[in-house]
């Protein structure tokens, strides 16, 4: 942490600090009680215009959970975030129901000889809008993208998709669509051909093909060789070639894999415009400030186990904190147990007390510490970057 | 299974497709007629020991000798065919006989190159996507590659026709009996079963292509049994490398006819029906084999 400075920002309602510096633009507060502007320093290419996210409404956070043993620079530099909201805040699915829901899996389970790669998988997602399916490498989202998609047999567990079972995959395959893992198309034939070939196998009109080249923004390479594409314009042919029969359903596979800045950002708004028309997009991406930015929902994997599920306000929401740091720094025990007495859960690392409270007790705790004799040279409510809680919950050995 | 059928053909009826691949089947029965009528030439004279003595007597010992000797010294630098033999009316359609096997050997490059390239490429999970049911899926790749394959032997077929016509006029050799209503008849026998004999080549491809799932693995496996392995069976095991399907095959396009181009010349050739039969239930097994597979196992490449 940064040592005491009048013109660093001290504490900023709604901004999310990571190592002095401003991830989000926003009101600050300065130490010496001036506010201004923080400048904001975005993870995303700076080609690429970054969007605010909404700010969920607040809701009771869970206890305080000790640190991840994770030994990263920005580990060490931040207090440690609440503890995972985890599977407890969506129950698992009801066995026999999901006839409703895109996507269902009970119990769902692949294993390779002596490995497992997903282990007793139980998601819901529900119809309409965009989910983000998120995990490090190895965490089995591809092989839980395979098993949905019919190309791969459970090992265990079953799963149901548009309400119709995984075991008989011609029954739902014609209103899904998908992009899994990287494109792949014949590379002797052209965009326009690859394109044709999928139509007449899948029963698509051929003047579907047109309107979808357009539509990626390959009209005009559409009669060179796929094997001239770039990476960015085959990822634009998978996405087309999932588009083919207008699904209900869209799973994808890192869509934005290739992509420059401008493509992430036409992608983005492309899918968030397929899920306001009530399609489903199911989508994995490495890039988690993208998944924040594009997806309703939420779905994390860690070595093949889920983590969480539920909506990105609900993730968000258990992202904040309030940062103290007393003057002296042995009072910190007595802050932690002051904050206790008032009922919320803190810890104290390195003379910093991590209070688990709403921004709002801000005040009411610098008001107690005064009375308790403490003097406080920090004081700032914090909010966890989604980034970061994603990260803590898969693992942050394996930034995906 | 027609949509699978006519999505195969998108992807086969790129012109550099029909070009090489047609053009190679064509190109080779061009090569090899043009051979065999360019190398035809009269059977050598019967050997003076089987000629009756001036006393009137015959030595029947020393003329089946002096017959062995004669047959081995032809084999080595005599005409590969006497000319009476391509001047019958099957001769004609001499040609497909001959070059059978190397269009077998193509139809097995292009079904192995085709099938297993879905699985290196990584193609066939997108088809899959689109063709879920994946015995309709094969079926119809598998028709699809069999009529592209029966239309390269009908393509081989007519440059073989050209060929033999223009290369035996030139020679001088006597065209009559082609003409004849047993010339052309035979010439369509052959055709047809020069076709079914690549379905059989082919089915032998595919069945490698989806077992090793590897292009180069499935095709240099097939032709290396073909080649190599049957050839080194038939050295050993001359009546059981008969029922192989290579020599079956071979057996079947040769009409039930003995082949001075046969692999194992040791081995007697099967019978026509028989090499038909067995060349069905080849079939059966390897599509069977090949089905089963592509059904239940994981696409996860």
């Amino acid at each position: 942490m940064p040592g005491p400075d009048a013109t660093q920002p001290e504490a900023s309602c709604g901004t999310c600090i990571r190592l002095g510096v401003a991830t989000r633009p926003g009101a600050a507060l300065y130490r010496n009680g001036t506010t201004g502007v923080v400048t904001c320093q975005d993870h995303l290419p700076k080609a690429t215009p970054s969007r605010p996210v909404a700010r969920p409404a607040r809701v009771p956070v869970q206890p305080w959970a000790p640190p991840a043993q994770t030994p990263s620079v920005i580990r060490e530099a931040l207090p440690s975030p609440p503890p995972l909201p985890g599977v407890q805040s969506v129950p698992p699915p009801a066995s026999g129901g999901g006839r409703g829901d895109a996507i269902h899996t009970e119990g769902l389970t692949k294993r390779y000889g002596e490995r497992t790669a997903v282990n007793g998988l139980s998601i819901r997602v529900a119809r309409g809008g965009v989910v983000g399916f998120v995990g490090p490498n190895g965490a089995g989202k591809t092989t839980t993208i395979r098993m949905l998609m019919g190309l791969v047999r459970p090992t265990a567990g079953q799963a149901t998709i548009l309400g119709e079972s995984i075991t008989r995959p011609s029954r739902y395959l014609d209103r899904v669509g998908a992009l899994i893992e990287a494109p792949a198309f014949y590379p002797a034939l052209t965009g326009r051909r690859n394109l044709r070939a999928l139509a007449t196998l899948g029963g698509h009109g051929a003047e579907r093909v047109d309107d979808l080249l357009a539509q990626v923004g390959l009209a005009d390479r559409g009669d060179h060789l796929y094997k001239s594409y770039s990476l960015g314009m085959k990822q634009r042919l998978g996405i087309a070639a999932s588009l083919l029969s207008d699904p209900d359903l869209l799973i994808l596979d890192e869509p934005t894999n290739g992509l420059d800045p401008a493509g992430i950002h036409e992608m983005r708004d492309f899918l968030q415009s397929l899920g306001k028309k009530g399609k489903t997009i199911f989508v994995s991406s490495h890039l988690l400030s993208e998944i924040q930015r594009m997806c309703d929902r939420l779905v994390v994997l860690r070595l093949g186990t889920l983590v969480f599920q539920g909506t990105v306000a609900e993730l968000e929401a258990t992202s904040t904190a309030i940062i103290a740091v007393p003057q002296q720094p042995a009072q910190a025990g007595r802050l932690v147990a002051l904050c206790k007495a008032a009922g919320h859960a803190a810890t104290q690392r390195d003379g910093t007390v991590t209070i688990q409270a709403p921004d709002a007790w801000c005040a009411e705790l610098n008001s107690k510490a005064m009375r308790a004799g403490i003097v406080l040279r920090e004081l700032r409510p914090h909010t966890f970057d989604l980034e970061e809680r994603i990260l803590d919950m898969t693992g942050r050995e394996a930034k995906a | 299974m027609m949509r699978s059928f006519l999505s195969e053909w998108v992807k086969l009826g790129r012109l550099r497709q029909l070009l090489s691949v047609w053009g190679v089947m064509a190109g080779l029965m061009v090569l090899f007629t043009g051979l065999i009528f360019a190398s035809a030439g009269a059977p050598p004279p019967p050997p003076a020991a089987c000629s009756p003595a001036t006393d009137g007597t015959f030595d029947q010992a020393a003329c089946a000798a002096a017959i062995a000797k004669a047959q081995q010294s032809a084999a080595r630098k005599g005409p590969l065919v006497p000319t009476s033999t391509l001047e019958a009316p099957d001769g004609l359609s001499f040609g497909l006989s001959v070059a059978g096997n190397i269009l077998g050997i193509v139809s097995l490059v292009l079904f192995a190159g085709n099938l297993a390239g879905e699985y290196s490429n990584g193609t066939l999970k997108i088809l899959l996507s689109r063709q879920p049911r994946r015995l309709t899926l094969l079926t119809g790749k598998v028709a699809a590659l069999f009529s592209f394959a029966v239309l390269g032997v009908l393509l081989a077929a007519t440059a073989e026709v050209v060929t033999s016509l223009a290369i035996g006029a030139a020679r001088g050799l006597d065209l009559s009996a082609w003409g004849t209503a047993g010339a052309i008849g035979d010439l369509l026998a052959g055709v047809a079963r020069l076709a079914l004999a690549t379905l059989a080549w082919g089915t032998l491809g595919g069945l490698l292509a989806v077992l090793l799932r590897s292009g180069p693995a499935a095709i240099g496996l097939g032709i290396g049994y073909v080649l190599v392995g049957e050839g080194l069976l038939g050295l050993a095991l001359p009546d059981v490398v008969r029922y192989m399907p290579g020599q079956v095959i071979s057996a079947f396009v040769a009409g039930g006819k003995a082949s001075s181009f046969s692999q194992s010349s040791a081995a007697t050739p099967l019978a026509f029906g028989t090499a038909a039969l067995l060349m069905l239930v080849y079939v059966l097994v390897f599509l069977g084999v090949a089905g089963a597979v592509f059904r239940t196992r994981d696409v996860a490449t």
